[in-house]
């Protein structure tokens, strides 16, 4: 006697895992390895014609760098642009000859089914099957940088894996995976914002963002040092670096930064949306309350390097 | 055997609930086909009911223990006492036989056609708890250097495993054996050793057992002999009849005692079946006898019988 079930409801099982196979199968071939490392190579998407997205921490250096296809063939890789902040690199491989990855048209959603993938030189494509457990936001990344939107799920991420693509049920690609944003934990950054950064570092190399040379943090402004202005809070200045723009427009210490730029700065999030790129080399106003008055200061924004 | 699934009326297809239940389904179906592996020291593992004869699998390091006393937990409450008849440190793999006659079997699967990306489900006694289930999918099929230098395609997974679930089975989504459980990589990394490589193994096995042929009762040893041995023992194994054993093979004699075998102290009759039993038909094993009040080293072969007897 052997173990028999019910077709009709163990197909399901059948079913639902070869279409999961199925989606890993349609992606294999955008899915690369990047060699970027000594030891432990790391994963690559094929993005556009002979354009491949990785992380940047897998890049621990600048040249010989090379992928490897899923037909196994070696290619030296260029970097075109690199962004330590957000964790990504674009990498340009002449003659690629590769199907760009399809791209999920909606946004991970919550409780939804995915598959973390990584390329492992000898033994192919690495799959690890996972929900979306959280998708939230904006993050403040380890090197600087802010993320509008990622994604956490419980997919093992095994090593090699940082580069890769989490996919959905269909083989489309939903985030890039990466352990590079804060304290080595697993994260994917949604496609939609990874290929923002991509545009920009494909025609720039980088991503520029403003630098004042501040640290400050929000508080509440007494109604005795308002100033006459309606701002409830500001940012207490607690920092300023030598020969940084801030210094150089007399930002001192103990200053509250109220707005820059004509925006009012009500948390500290709003501080590095006005220190965009497109600010660097710009000089804007800033206006501090020092003591019980209000100041009005001219800074150039620095570029953050 | 068979159980209808409840849907929900309000959805139209609900995909969800139809994947919980075919898991339930497909759970309650093989289970009778998976057992719990016990030795007298080792915290356990897992079995997998191979044949409906009586034959279980499970893996090598599970049973590999000088005490032979190993027995076997059916889902049905039922305990038996297991032989182990075969068992392979290389492949990490063991046949046990069980007097049952009765047993489920789980069928098997093709363990070479299996995708990265499909559902596999392992079941087996982890973290204290018997009988449970774990869920995952292929990780990759990557090529594993045995420990004879050989080397085989095993199955890695992200369906969690335990050390209690070692030797019991990795499921495919028709519920057919793909797997025996057999290692954890970096802790969250499963191995399976292939189904496809277990029915090699037990193809290429020697249809009965190697054994001795003899009967044998512990006895003291002599203060003179005692002295002689490597560890110090007093204890040694009594040949008191050789019927068994053809009589064309005159390497055994009544009144031996057999002191050590392929390098092995034997003082117990477990220990003695244990060593017997990684051996094949037609080896011949070393041996140091006690003869006439002589310590003689020699070599004696191994025979054949039917697993029946």
């Amino acid at each position: 006697m052997t173990a028999e079930q019910t077709t009709s409801t163990i197909s399901v099982l059948r079913t639902l895992s070869n279409q999961m196979a199925d989606a890993v199968e349609r992606i294999a071939s955008a899915l690369v390895v990047v060699n970027g490392r000594q030891r432990q190579p790391a994963s690559g998407i094929v993005y556009a014609q002979d354009s491949i997205l990785t992380a940047n921490h897998v890049l621990e250096r600048a040249d010989q760098i090379t992928i490897q296809t899923h037909e196994k063939r070696t290619l030296p890789a260029q970097v075109v642009g690199r962004d330590p902040a957000t964790d990504l690199a674009v990498l340009r491989v002449a003659d690629l000859g590769l199907q760009p990855a399809q791209v999920a048209d909606e946004r991970a959603r919550v409780g939804q089914l995915v598959i973390a993938l990584g390329r492992n030189p000898t033994d192919g494509p690495m799959a690890s099957v996972g929900i979306v457990s959280t998708v939230s936001g904006p993050l403040r990344t380890e090197r600087g940088g802010i993320v509008e939107r990622y994604i956490r799920t419980d997919a093992i991420p095994y090593p090699g894996f940082s580069g890769g693509p989490l996919i959905d049920a269909e083989g489309r690609v939903v985030g890039l995976l990466t352990t590079g944003l804060v304290d080595g934990i697993p994260l994917a950054i949604p496609l939609d914002i990874v290929a923002q950064i991509a545009e920009t570092l494909t025609k720039q190399g980088v991503i520029k963002r403003g630098y004042l040379g501040i640290s400050s943090q929000l508080i509440e402004l007494p109604a005795a040092q308002r100033a006459g202005r309606d701002n409830e809070h500001g940012l207490l200045i607690v920092r300023v670096e030598e020969q940084s723009p801030a210094q150089q427009a007399g930002v001192l210490i103990g200053d509250i930064l109220l707005t820059l730029d004509g925006h009012a700065l009500n948390d500290a999030e709003d501080l590095h949306l006005v220190l965009s790129g497109d600010r660097v080399g710009k000089t804007i106003t800033a206006d501090v309350i020092r003591g019980d008055t209000l100041h009005r200061l001219n800074i150039t924004v620095g570029q953050r390097k | 055997m068979t159980q209808s699934t409840v849907y929900s009326t309000q959805s139209s297809f609900p995909l969800p609930d139809v994947f919980s239940s075919a898991l339930t389904e497909l759970f309650r179906s093989v289970q009778p086909a998976i057992v719990q592996v016990r030795t007298d020291l080792r915290g356990g593992g897992t079995g997998i009911v191979w044949q409906n004869d009586g034959h279980i699998i499970t893996n090598h390091h599970v049973v590999a223990s000088n005490n032979a006393k190993v027995q076997v937990l059916l889902s049905d409450g039922r305990t038996l006492d297991a032989k182990v008849l075969h068992s392979n440190p290389q492949l990490d793999l063991a046949i046990l036989k069980v007097p049952a006659h009765d047993l489920t079997a789980l069928q098997v699967g093709k363990s070479a056609a299996l995708r990265t990306g499909e559902w596999v489900f392992a079941i087996g006694h982890p973290w204290g708890q018997r009988w449970a289930l774990t869920a995952g999918i292929v990780s990759s099929l990557s090529t594993v250097k045995l420990g004879n230098g050989q080397t085989a395609q095993y199955i890695k997974s992200d369906a969690r495993l335990a050390p209690g679930n070692s030797g019991g089975p990795l499921l495919d989504a028709d519920g057919h054996v793909v797997g025996v459980n057999a290692m954890i990589f970096g802790g969250d990394l499963s191995v399976s050793i292939p189904s496809d490589v277990v029915q090699s193994w037990i193809a290429g096995l020697p249809r009965g057992r190697a054994v001795l042929g003899v009967e044998i009762q512990q006895i003291e040893l002599p203060a003179a002999v005692r002295q002689q041995l490597q560890p110090e023992r007093s204890v040694g194994l009594l040949i008191v009849g050789t019927s068994a054993r053809s009589a064309s093979l005159q390497d055994l004699l009544v009144g031996d005692i057999i002191l050590e075998v392929a390098g092995t102290p034997v003082s117990d009759a477990a220990t003695l079946r244990k060593i017997v039993a990684q051996q094949q038909e037609g080896d011949a094993l070393s041996a140091k006898l006690l003869r006439g009040g002589v310590v003689l080293d020699t070599s004696f072969v191994m025979q054949i019988v039917n697993d029946a007897e």
